[in-house]
């Protein structure tokens, strides 16, 4: 990376594109929502162009109106990005989790665990839900700002030393010995 | 209609095996728990022996000698299979993931996209979590068993009535008049439980079977029984003997019955570890190079098993006549197969390498002796089916597909291709969508 | 290996995880621009920032604070990277892209984005013809709002000559900065926002990914690195080493406030 040059990720935030008709174009596949082969295909572009990253943005409630277009959102994007892992080489892999739902060892075990897969390639977008619809799926109301705040700070450095706590120094396995990793 | 089949799955936990000190075998790369080609390698295989589903257990924490052991179960189970739908076709995916500590509208979105982008293949094991070290790791006690058990009900319906709140005639997907769905038919479940709760509804439509497969999975509790009997489609249960597998498959039809289901809708699958070799010979050798000094820690637990002295120095030696007179098997339902493997004047080395204290059923010794014992027992109605955990990953699944596969299929027990493409139809399982309107009311 | 023991007031957990490091280490953090207890939060934890300027201007004033938080964080601003939404749209000629967004275009009612553009425009009187050009009567009445970027934009393609139908087919209301093309074009939004110092980076929006991303691929990425803004290929595997942010493992020592 060189400061001469740009960085360009792309969102392929839903399987269509982002402008609400892009589903009903002719050479457009209607069921692109679930067809995971058409969002690796976009990745496979993107990473033939060297753009540094794909990025899936995600909401946690029914989003739009889907009587006229698409969801505007994909169906999962931890696991729609874990399924593009295996069909693409170089290109980052970033998707977004909310901080407000889900355990943080949870989290830091799904982004970690994609990650090694991808051989290093996860980017997490780490956002606060704010939407009363988001957290009815959840049975919650949504907390003042500073909790929600409070809760995302708590969350980030209950990941980040989960991430840590199997040292680099913990070491490769050796057979011979019989030591795969050791305490530190 | 054809005669009934039996039916295969794989358990993957470690990339290595499911013998102690696997990892440390030559043809390991003892890197493999973090090395997902492999993993995708061992898939693969299993799918070319038919097999119906990968199993991958669960215990979110780090437990016993890791040191020396290795590390199990590093691979969050959801990411895992589906990097592996990517390389697979027909073989199913059985997640385990606990309703202890989960949210249902997260089980349910996650679960329901590996569904439809695997084209029907996903199962979810659903789990209560009972064990401290886990919930530590989720900053949390230990619930009580009936509040574990009510959750997990919960969890379980709001997961089911998420999947099917996108109605099967929802998506209308017409680009000509620009209807995308009908809305009528996409509409909130609004379940509000005393754990959980979610208002719904989750925007994926249905997979080409519906929605996943519900497994559960331990011993026969009756309060696991009361869950399984609801709702699961399949049984992952621990037994050693074939009446054991009789017993408990019979309680787990009779479970499924109670909830006003058709027995025929649980499969009951019995847990075998399988060496596979030209010879028992060569089987037990295979196992004594990789065990290594473990099986001489095992000597107590073999002697407790058998209310004998067994001295540790005499290792390669048989029980001695009065040994074997004065030896008569523990409350261990393990024992009785100890005992019979004694008998036959093994030493003490061979006894243990026939791996009569491990997790299930082992069989050492080449094909045929592992198509009689999975015979012996999908006959006697011990088990409609099979979960594997080979020696060795690396070439056990191999030497099981080549070597076992056909002998069972030339028996006639064992189907020569898949039935279906989705995991519903290859373990014979009745379909459904949302909730099963024959199941009522929830425990309590 | 050893266990994390982190308790907050609302999660905690003993650890460890047993995951080795990734080629990377460890994920990158990416957080959205915000302001307030959002931008506390990015300056301490995000390596990149995505953000939605609608101007230049907006787009430098913002990276400038952000970078300028970073430094009271104790953080190289160097260390952040700011990315901001664009969308695009490429045709062989204007012309050709304009058709392309018309295409989608058609299929949404056009009678509210004409009302909003009318307004936009400074009219009165609502605009009733969107095929044909403003006439010189209401080209004189146009006003753009000054600090509205997307007012600006509206009444300098009216001046252009463009009808109601092809100025709204240039993207003027995306939520983003959009341009609708050539290739050419495209480069040259990239361009001068980027040398601006308006952006480290871009957050690429396609109306069509089926053949959106391909033509940007195949005709925007080479103009790109002709003008030696885009790199050739990928000098890294990972995506640290894509954009550029230092190795982080396990939580940064910098980070002392939160749970303890």
């Amino acid at each position: 990376m060189n400061s001469e040059h740009m960085i360009l990720g792309v969102a392929l935030t839903n399987s269509f594109g982002a402008h609400p008709a892009a589903w009903r174009l002719p050479h457009v596949n209607p069921e692109a929502y679930t067809d995971i082969d058409v969002t690796v295909e976009h990745a496979r572009t993107a990473e033939r162009g060297g753009l540094q990253f794909v990025f899936i943005a995600d909401r946690l409630f029914l989003h739009g109106d889907l009587a006229v277009s698409n969801p505007l959102f994909n169906m999962d994007p931890i696991v729609t990005l874990s399924a593009v892992a295996q069909a693409t080489e170089r290109i980052g892999l970033a998707g977004t989790a909310s901080t407000s739902f889900f355990e943080p060892y949870l989290l830091a075990r799904q982004l970690k665990t994609l990650d090694v897969i991808s051989n290093g390639r996860v980017g997490w977008n780490a956002v606060p839900s704010f939407e009363p619809d988001a957290f009815a799926n959840f049975g919650k109301e949504p907390p003042a700002r500073e909790k929600k705040y409070e809760r995302l700070h708590e969350v980030m450095q209950v990941v980040q030393a989960l991430w840590g706590s199997w040292g680099y120094e913990a070491g490769k396995p050796d057979q011979q010995e019989g030591t795969p990793i050791r305490h530190m | 209609m054809t005669e009934k089949k039996l039916i295969l799955g794989l358990a993957l936990h470690d990339g290595s095996g499911a013998l102690n000190n696997a990892w440390r075998a030559p043809q390991v790369n003892p890197e493999n728990y973090a090395n997902f080609e492999a993993n995708i390698r061992y898939a693969q295989a299993a799918e070319r022996g038919k097999f119906a589903f990968l199993f991958i257990p669960d215990f979110p924490a780090v437990r016993g000698d890791i040191e020396h052991g290795g590390v199990r179960n590093i691979i969050d189970p959801m990411i895992a299979l589906t990097a592996i739908s990517q390389a697979t076709s027909r073989i199913g995916f059985v997640a385990t993931g606990s309703t202890s500590f989960q949210e249902p509208f997260n089980h349910a979105r996650q679960f329901k996209a590996l569904d439809v982008l695997s084209h029907g293949r996903a199962g979810w094991n659903a789990v209560t979590t009972s064990d401290p070290a886990v919930a530590a790791n989720y900053g949390k006690p230990v619930a009580e068993r009936s509040e574990r058990y009510q959750r997990a009900h919960e969890s379980i319906q709001i997961v089911q009535a998420l999947w099917g709140s996108w109605q099967k005639e929802a998506w209308i997907k017409n680009q000509a008049s620009g209807q995308y769905i009908d809305s009528s038919k996409l509409q909130p479940v609004n379940l509000q439980g005393k754990y959980v709760a979610s208002r719904g509804p989750l925007a994926i439509p249905p997979s080409e079977q519906g929605q996943p497969v519900i497994f559960s999975s331990g011993g026969p509790s009756p309060h696991l029984l009361a869950l399984a009997g609801r709702y699961a489609s399949g049984f992952i249960g621990e037994v050693w003997t074939i009446e054991d597998g009789r017993a408990q498959r019979a309680m787990v039809r009779r479970a499924a019955e109670e909830a006003g289901r058709d027995p025929d809708d649980i499969k009951f699958f019995a847990g075998i570890m399988p060496t596979v070799a030209p010879s028992v010979r060569e089987g037990l050798d295979r196992r004594i190079s990789i065990l290594g000094d473990t099986l001489k820690a095992q000597v107590p637990q073999l002697a407790n098993m058998l209310g004998v002295q067994i001295d540790r120095r005499r290792l390669d030696e048989p029980l001695t006549t009065e040994q074997l007179s004065g030896a008569y098997p523990s409350r261990d339902p393990r024992s009785g197969i100890a005992l019979d493997v004694a008998r036959q004047g093994w030493t003490v080395r061979d006894i243990l390498a026939h791996g009569v204290i491990d997790y299930h059923p082992t069989v050492v010794g080449p094909a045929a002796l592992h198509a009689d014992h999975i015979q012996e027992w999908f006959e006697a109605e011990a088990a409609d089916g099979f979960w594997l955990s080979p020696d060795i990953f690396e070439d056990g699944v191999d030497a099981f597909v080549d070597e076992v596969v056909p002998v069972l299929q030339q028996r006639g027990i064992y189907p020569s291709d898949y039935i279906g493409t989705t995991l519903r139809e290859n373990l014979g399982v009745a379909e459904q969508y949302g909730l099963d309107p024959r199941v009522v009311g929830t425990e309590d | 290996m050893k266990p994390v023991n982190l308790y907050g007031t609302q999660v905690g957990t003993r650890g460890p995880l047993p995951v080795p490091p990734s080629e990377q280490g460890q994920p990158v953090i990416i957080m959205p621009a915000s302001s307030g207890y959002g931008l506390q939060a990015a300056v301490m934890y995000a390596d990149i920032i995505i953000a939605m300027p609608s101007s230049i201007e907006e787009g430098r004033a913002q990276r400038q604070a952000i970078r300028q938080a970073a430094a009271q964080a104790g953080r190289n601003p160097e260390d952040i990277k700011y990315l901001a939404f664009a969308g695009f749209t490429t045709g062989d000629t204007e012309r050709d892209a304009l058709d392309t967004r018309l295409a989608l275009d058609a299929h949404t009612d056009i009678r509210g984005p004409l009302a909003r553009l009318s307004a936009y425009l400074g009219l009165q009187q609502q605009l009733t013809r969107p095929d044909e050009p403003l006439t010189t009567a209401q080209l004189t009445a146009v006003q753009a709002h000054p600090q509205d970027a997307r007012s600006i934009r509206a009444v300098e393609l009216a001046h252009a000559g463009w009808s109601p139908r092809d100025i709204l087919a240039h993207a003027v209301f995306d939520p983003y900065p959009s341009v609708v093309g050539t290739a050419g074009q495209v480069a040259d939004h990239l361009q001068e926002w980027f040398k601006a110092g308006a952006a480290d980076g871009f957050m690429l929006n396609f109306d069509d990914f089926s053949t959106e991303i391909g033509n940007f691929v195949e005709q925007v990425i080479p103009v790109l690195r002709e003008r030696g803004i885009f790199h050739n290929t990928y000098e890294g595997k990972t995506l640290r080493d894509h954009v550029g942010v230092p190795p982080q493992y396990g939580v940064n020592p910098r980070i002392t406030t939160g749970p303890q």
